[in-house]
């Protein structure tokens, strides 16, 4: 091994970074080098790559990285055709199948994201810790969103159906985002796709046809054509599609809504931007200085929501504009894959000459430019981040830059603030910096933007819609109001609701793994799961699990009073870790473990027969309907938060957060073994509870659960799982207990009502029923009664005011 | 300089904003290639070497001192081609005022000698006046640098005028020695506090500011070394122009990973004004088993890769 012990030595007295950067070796292997010529993506099919070609440039080093079809009249009709044959078929899917593809193209970028994060760094010039921290990770959250938001569909959104064909076209900066932003809430919804990739950047999204065609998706549900204006054009002109989505400048926007006068169609525009950013004197300057700069910094400031035009508070411009420049002066500009760069190249010559035209046009109009003295690199579109002192007056003020330019301006008063904040003909996005909580919702409330930040930026969730107003556009993409934007009302409502089907199964494969897996020769050892671990049963005491006619099929653990004690102890503890874990990671978490019930479908079938005298059709039946459940439950983890009340107060803001209850103790039903305990957790579990659940008649079922659990997806102490031989007597126990905060019991009418009676030691909240009522198959099973149980509603009040 | 209330006023850290920008700066750098060995050797010269537990003998002491001043082994040393003209040694040993004797004797002035003092690590033991006797025996006892702990009851109670007349009186006390105050801010926990506490600590004229004795739950959190870095850079800018005063995290700071991370922040937030808070004489870290993965990662490095956790001829700390 050779060192340069000199450059150890400078390095020493001088210390910097050396370059870092991420191999694109993979990434361009699958480019072939840059020598692949790549089709369209139409009907589940690559096509032959056309007669006209474009390039896709890497714009820090000029380098080729593919040749791409400039889409015809002809490619983009049968695209149309494509979807339009697909639509029927999609449409009529019932809702968990929709969002189980869903949730395999979460799950298949999340296994390939590496290359697409390269992949995104080299098209669009962004810095790899961009792509790898924003893009990529925000894709997967829409896919993974929108998969739960397809399985809860008919729930949520009793009265929306499906479009039809929607037509896309997506910006250049944001490449694969984008094109997650279009895809989710359409194929939640079952409309079919048409989209055209960004201009420039078409690389990523050919990686995703890759990845939907792997995954089997039906074909024509989503059509990937590419190619410049003309190309979307044809798109927005063709008669088949029922809704146009654009993302991109309020020039095409405005075309777009020319081209579609009177044709009928829906259109959502997400179009141009000019983000305020308020800093009053208040703040803390180091944190909002760093705000600023992300701000601004952030997709080398092309996009569309950037902070753009900052207003700061007279008092402490000076020492916050000062900051902002020893920011600035430590940016380190270069090859967008090293890990130390902040910003890189802006994404072509035609970028590149708008943007200095800019800076020049603020000077030409009595503008004063100040730019940080960072390095950049001989060639690539590098533009210095830049600072324009202006007036209100000046067109850069107002006008859309897209570049890591901003202008800045003073105010004196908050009124001032939101005067020249909503002296915009744009509004999509604001950002308001305070200490003054009250002064800067006061603020934010009164700028017209359709995305608000308080002391944050660029922030994005698939939970939370985005969009604008004025001319920034309408339609919002994200949250429920996303849902609304691809649906239109239901025509006829009784086909809302697919009746959950049942899945066919090979008796002859069945009865061969029964026979596989009959206990033969080594006896079984079950347990409780206690706080993540196996616990024996306190009492040393187990019972018979006999069939119906009488045999004999295991021993399961006899819990006491002892072992629910320590079961209660390890929910109270993971329950603090679990509601913050946030609903996305719970979501996450309990459809892996779905996932993994998937796995063990036929032992668990084989469980369920062998202790019920069920046929395996029955079984099979149950175990898939309870993976779908789940699956259900998990969805409603980031789709129940919560509402704003409408209150009398108009200087109120009050919110209702939906929060978890905490420890909630479960008496399984026991007419269904796995469904009665899958469909009391996921309610519970998604919505942030923990659990202990008693299994009495059927513990087999629980105990292959339990080993799954082993697995320690979800975290220790979520899931406490107990069997007893009088589970009714431990549901009493836990109703006794005073850290258990709700008890659900579903057992006999007599221990319903001593559960009540003795509930009062706490005041905890029962739900408690004879179980046998309740018709766990059908829609008692699915109703959001479950999630109102497993939630209590929190109003929170805040007084705005400046 | 003068006790000014004024400047506290204008302290309006938030931390949720704090804790964003931590993790914003860390993320974007990595230190890699020849920055890796050059910033591992750096943090060993930044390292105060310190024993501070019950078990000290002579013996233990007499170890950790000659491993100060040999930190890393010469082999790997003649690796880096480094081997000549290249004298390195930790920036401090940090011990007990019963182990001083020992200390000096074995560093012998070569690299300086820190004792903790005023009833560390809680401060609450003995009146002022005792614990400006034990600064002066400490200095006595031949301590070039001096931790000190605050009475964190006067900042948790924003009683910052007692706070800078003790420290004040402790500062006398150390002569010309060089004073870092730890502040405990796993204790203070609240960042604007911390903020507060370091700004006094400063008017009072320390020379390092230090986050923690390593004895609070809380150890040195990169956020709350952000809050103090800034206070570091304001006091330089606006507070009193010129004066440059040291960083010192404490506690829990067992990784080359993390030890690297600390000084990403010193050089994003302090460096581009002058690389001198990148050195010991503005830069120390408190730890002892801190050297052993430094050791490890220059071993690994000098040799082109190959990790190693389990080396025979690693000289363990303890």
């Amino acid at each position: 091994m050779h060192h340069d012990p000199a450059l150890l030595r400078r390095l020493f007295e001088s210390f910097d970074y050396s370059p870092a950067p991420e191999s694109p070796d993979k990434a361009l292997a699958w480019l072939n080098g840059g020598m692949r010529n790549f089709g369209h993506f139409i009907y589940g099919e690559f096509t032959k790559p056309g007669n006209t070609l474009f390039d896709a440039v890497n714009p820090h080093n000029g380098q080729v990285l593919g040749h791409f079809t400039q889409g015809t009249e002809a490619d983009v009709h049968a695209a149309m055709e494509a979807a339009q044959a697909a639509y029927p078929a999609w449409s009529a899917l019932p809702n968990h199948k929709r969002a189980a593809y869903l949730y395999a193209l979460e799950r298949e970028i999340l296994k390939h994201r590496r290359d697409l994060e390269v992949l995104e760094s080299l098209n669009t010039g962004k810095p790899f810790r961009e792509t790898r921290l924003m893009d990529i990770p925000l894709t997967t959250r829409h896919f993974g969103h929108h998969a739960a938001l397809a399985a809860i569909f008919s729930k949520r959104f009793t009265d929306r159906q499906h479009l039809g064909v929607v037509g896309c076209v997506i910006p250049w900066n944001f490449p694969l985002l984008m094109a997650a932003w279009k895809l989710g809430p359409n194929m939640a919804v079952g409309n079919t796709v048409v989209i055209k990739a960004g201009d420039t950047t078409p690389v990523t999204i050919m990686y995703l046809a890759e990845i939907i065609q792997r995954i089997g998706l039906p074909p024509g549900v989503v059509n990937i054509v590419t190619g410049n204006r003309e190309t979307g054009k044809l798109i927005v002109s063709h008669p088949i599609p029922k809704k146009i989505m654009f993302t991109g400048s309020t020039r095409g926007g405005r075309e777009i809504r020319l081209a579609t006068v009177g044709s009928g169609k829906q259109l959502s525009l997400e179009l141009g931007g000019k983000g305020p950013i308020v800093v009053c004197s208040d703040a803390d300057i180091y944190s909002a200085a760093q705000i600023v700069v992300r701000g601004i910094l952030s997709n080398k400031g092309e996009i569309c929501c950037a902070t753009s035009k900052g207003l700061f508070q007279e008092s402490i411009a000076p020492a916050l504009i000062e900051e902002i420049k020893y920011c600035f002066s430590r940016i380190r500009i270069g090859d967008p894959l090293d890990k130390n760069t902040d910003l890189g190249p802006v994404n072509s010559q035609a970028q590149f000459d708008k943007i200095t035209g800019m800076i020049m046009l603020a000077q030409e109009h009595g503008g004063t430019v100040w730019q940080a003295l960072c390095p950049i690199p001989a060639t690539g579109y590098y533009i210095r981040p830049t600072v324009l002192f202006v007036h209100p007056d000046n067109p850069v003020a107002r006008e859309e830059i897209f570049g890591p330019v901003m202008v800045v301006m003073t105010f004196r008063t908050t009124d001032e603030a939101i005067a020249l904040a909503n002296n915009n003909k744009y509004g999509l996005s604001c950002t308001v910096v305070s200490r003054d909580n009250g002064k800067a919702l006061y603020i934010a409330s009164r700028i017209n933007a359709g995305t608000r930040w308080v002391n944050c930026t660029q922030v994005f969730d698939a939970a939370a819609g985005f969009g604008g107003t004025r001319q920034s556009g309408h339609g919002r993409e994200g949250g429920f109001e996303g849902i609304y934007a691809v649906t239109k009302e239901i025509d006829d409502p009784s086909s809302a609701t697919p009746e959950p089907s049942l899945e066919d199964s090979d008796d002859a494969q069945a009865m061969a793994m029964i026979k596989s897996l009959m206990p033969d020769g080594l006896n079984q050892t079950e347990r409780f799961l206690v706080g993540g671990s196996l616990a024996r049963p306190d009492g040393a005491r187990s019972f018979s699990i006999t069939s119906p006619d009488g045999m004999h099929l295991g021993d399961v653990g006899d819990a006491n009073r002892k072992d629910v004690r320590n079961a209660v102890k390890a929910a109270f503890g993971a329950k603090g870790k679990w509601a913050q874990a946030g609903g996305d990671m719970r979501r996450k978490v309990l459809m892996f473990l779905a996932e993994k019930m998937q796995k063990r479908a036929f032992e668990l079938a084989v469980g369920i027969k062998r202790q019920t005298g069920c046929t395996l059709q029955q079984a099979m039946a149950e175990v898939t309907l309870s993976i779908e459940r789940l699956f259900y439950w998990a969805s409603w983890a980031t789709n129940y938060g919560g509402t704003v009340q409408t209150v009398a107060q108009t200087d109120m803001q009050v919110v209702a957060t939906n929060e978890p209850i905490g420890v909630i103790s479960i008496l399984c039903p026991d007419n269904h073994p796995l469904l009665g305990l899958i469909n009391t957790l996921g309610p519970a579990l998604a919505m942030g509870n923990t659990v202990v659940a008693i299994a009495g008649k059927y513990a087999l079922t629980a105990m292959t659960l339990v080993e799954i659990l082993l697995g320690k997806d979800v975290p220790d102490g979520v899931i406490n799982i107990l069997t007893s031989a009088d589970p009714d007597a431990r549901a009493v126990n836990l109703a006794k207990h005073s850290a258990v905060d709700a008890v659900w019991c579903y057992g006999k009418p007599e221990t319903v009502a001593e559960v009540e009676k003795v509930s009062v030691c706490n005041m905890k909240r029962t739900d408690a029923q004879d179980g046998s009522t309740v018709d766990w198959l059908g829609s008692n099973g699915t109703s959001m009664d479950w999630l109102r149980k497993a939630t209590q509603v929190m109003n929170t009040w805040t007084l705005i005011g400046a | 300089m003068p006790f000014d209330k004024g400047v506290l006023a204008d302290l309006h850290v938030m931390r949720p904003l704090v804790d964003a920008d931590a993790a914003d700066i860390l993320s974007r750098r990595s230190i890699k290639g020849p920055s890796q060995i050059a910033a591992d050797l750096l943090l060993v010269s930044c390292m105060d070497l310190t024993t501070l537990n019950g078990g000290d003998t002579p013996g233990r002491v007499d170890r950790l001192c000659e491993r100060a001043l040999a930190p890393v082994p010469y082999e790997t040393m003649a690796t880096l081609g480094l081997a000549e003209d290249f004298p390195l040694t930790v920036g401090g040993v940090c011990v007990y005022m019963a182990q001083a004797e020992e200390a000096t004797r074995i560093l012998k002035g070569r690299v300086p000698l820190a004792l903790v003092s005023t009833d560390f690590p809680h401060g609450q033991n003995s009146p002022l006046k005792a614990r400006c006797t034990q600064i002066e025996d400490a200095v006595a006892a031949g301590a070039t640098e001096i931790d000190v702990v605050i009475r964190r009851e006067l900042a948790l109670n924003e009683r910052w005028r007692e706070l800078y007349d003790e420290l004040c009186a402790m500062r006398q006390a150390c002569g010309a020695a060089h004073i870092k105050v730890i502040l405990g801010t796993g204790d203070l926990k609240d960042y604007n506090m911390i903020a507060k506490a370091s700004c006094i600590a400063m008017m009072a004229g320390a020379d390092f500011i230090k986050t923690s004795t390593g004895m609070e739950v809380e150890n040195a959190t990169f956020p709350v070394g952000l809050v103090m870095i800034r206070m570091i850079r304001w006091f330089f800018k606006e507070i009193d122009p010129g004066r440059m005063v040291g960083l010192k995290p404490a506690g829990g700071i067992r990784t080359a990973a993390d030890a690297r991370s600390w000084l990403i922040l010193m050089k994003e937030e302090l460096g581009s004004i002058d690389m001198r808070w990148t050195k010991p004489g503005l830069f120390r870290l408190g730890a002892s088993g801190l050297l052993d993965d430094l050791v490890l990662q220059l071993n690994t490095n000098a040799a082109g890769g190959g990790d190693n956790y389990d080396d025979p001829t690693a000289i363990p700390m303890s």
